[in-house]
């Protein structure tokens, strides 16, 4: 055996790991080596490609987590090793992430079932008070009455559109003004042939958070009842028109109408009627600015930045 | 049928704490977990005592052997939890108790035997936050 192949022997043998035995020429010894390390290769290349369909078996599993299907597990080897231990920690997020999503599907049922019963409620003291006014001789007591049924309605209403939301944190108010102001036609405007409702609201959805949807809804309620009201007296035939205009920084809502317009001694700070003395206090707990513009009618707007 | 006891060999220490040794490649449910409860208390008897658990070997635990051991819906029946852990499936276990399956007593993961008995020992826990 010349030199290279003497070396290449000794370094198979080395590699390999190999002893030589005892008599043993160094081919006999070198070809055990070589097979030792082409069993060796045989194995690597066996667990690279077993590695590969445990990791993408573990890559399934995460996937079907994603999309919230917790039915898949990922399958654990008899190694313990690294892949078996992300095998082991994909499985247990699993398991939490079902129990999360479980409580939050509970959670949200009980929210809804709690806004649609407060909207129940609401209804109910609504109604009562309703047919409490039937009963009312004295006209003006039976307004108050009336006045009082449509602002619980208007509450009502708004835990009506959040327990259909989707989240339940808030409402699109631009969609709750078109209903409110609807069944305002229906309820309190005299005669809807010679007072005109027209409403206008912002395309896109703004959305209000409860604390602040119940006084705005509230402030609504008490424009467009008002215009009802005052607005035009007599026969006088006319337009109210309800506003919801969505802005950067502030939306505002305005309640204008063209009828005879507010009394010339009218004072903002001295209110005496309960419905824009409710707007005003309001207005400020929601932190918006309320002007009262008495001009070809009245025209009310609240610039708020909730 | 649970197996705890072989699942789990449970002892108490002289030094003053309970050493829980988890066998290896036990898949532990919450029956084992429920068992391994029973014979801490049979153990502690009127007293209550910090727990080391050694799970280096162990191969799975179940959503509700984690919560149960987390103990946050009874009464603890140990006042300090030390885990030794070693290979990469018990690290990750260890690491779901300090986070999201957290219990309601202090508690530790170490790697060192030595260093887990000394927290135990010398009441260091009580100092955990």
């Amino acid at each position: 055996m010349n030199k290279l192949a003497l070396d290449l022997a000794s370094a198979v043998i080395r590699i390999s790991g190999v002893k030589q035995l005892e008599g043993e020429e160094i081919e006999d010894s070198a070809v055990r080596a070589l097979a030792v390390i082409e069993e060796r290769l045989k194995k690597s290349e066996y667990e690279k490609k077993d590695n590969a369909r445990r990791v993408s078996g573990i890559l399934d599993v995460v996937m079907s987590l994603a999309s919230l299907d917790y039915s898949n597990r990922a399958e654990y080897s008899e190694t313990a090793d690294y892949i078996d231990a992300l095998a082991g920690g994909v499985n247990m997020l699993g398991e939490e992430l079902k129990q999360s999503t479980i409580s939050l599907k509970e959670k949200e049922v009980l929210l809804r079932e709690i806004h649609h019963r407060v909207k129940n409620n609401l209804q109910i003291i609504s109604s009562l008070l309703n047919l409490q006014s039937g009963q009312i001789v004295d006209e003006e007591a039976r307004q108050q009455y009336a006045a009082s049924h449509e602002r619980i309605r208007a509450m009502a209403m708004v835990h009506e559109k959040l327990y259909e939301s989707k989240d339940f944190s808030g409402i699109d108010f631009g969609d709750y003004v078109q209903s409110l102001a609807h069944g305002l036609n229906l309820s309190c405007n005299p005669d809807p042939s010679r007072i005109r409702l027209k409403i206008d609201v912002a395309d896109a959805p703004v959305t209000l958070k409860l604390d602040a949807a119940i006084p705005c809804a509230l402030i609504m309620n008490e424009l467009i009842m008002n215009g009802f009201k005052h607005a035009f007296p007599g026969n006088r035939a006319g337009e109210i028109s309800v506003q919801f205009i969505r802005g950067a920084e502030v939306n505002q809502l305005i309640v204008q109408d063209n009828g005879v317009g507010l009394p010339e001694e009218f004072d903002v700070g001295e209110l005496s009627s309960l419905g824009l003395q409710l707007v005003s206090v309001l207005s400020e707990q929601v932190d918006a600015k309320f002007q009262i513009i008495n001009e070809g009618g009245a025209k009310f707007v609240l610039n708020c930045k909730c | 049928m649970s197996n705890a006891e072989s699942i789990f060999e449970t002892t108490l220490d002289p030094r003053g704490f309970i050493l829980s040794r988890v066998a290896p490649l036990a898949e532990i449910d919450l029956e084992d977990a429920r068992e391994n409860t029973r014979m801490v208390r049979e153990i502690s008897g009127d007293q209550v005592y910090p727990i080391l658990v050694d799970i280096r070997k162990i191969r799975s635990i179940s959503k509700e052997a984690r919560d149960h051991f987390a103990m946050r819906d009874r009464k603890p029946g140990v006042i300090a939890i030390a885990m030794l852990v070693s290979s990469p499936l018990s690290r990750i276990i260890g690491n779901f108790f300090l986070g999201l399956n957290q219990p309601a007593v202090p508690t530790r993961m170490f790697t060192d035997r030595d260093m887990a008995e000394q927290w135990i020992v010398n009441g260091a826990f009580e100092d955990h936050e």
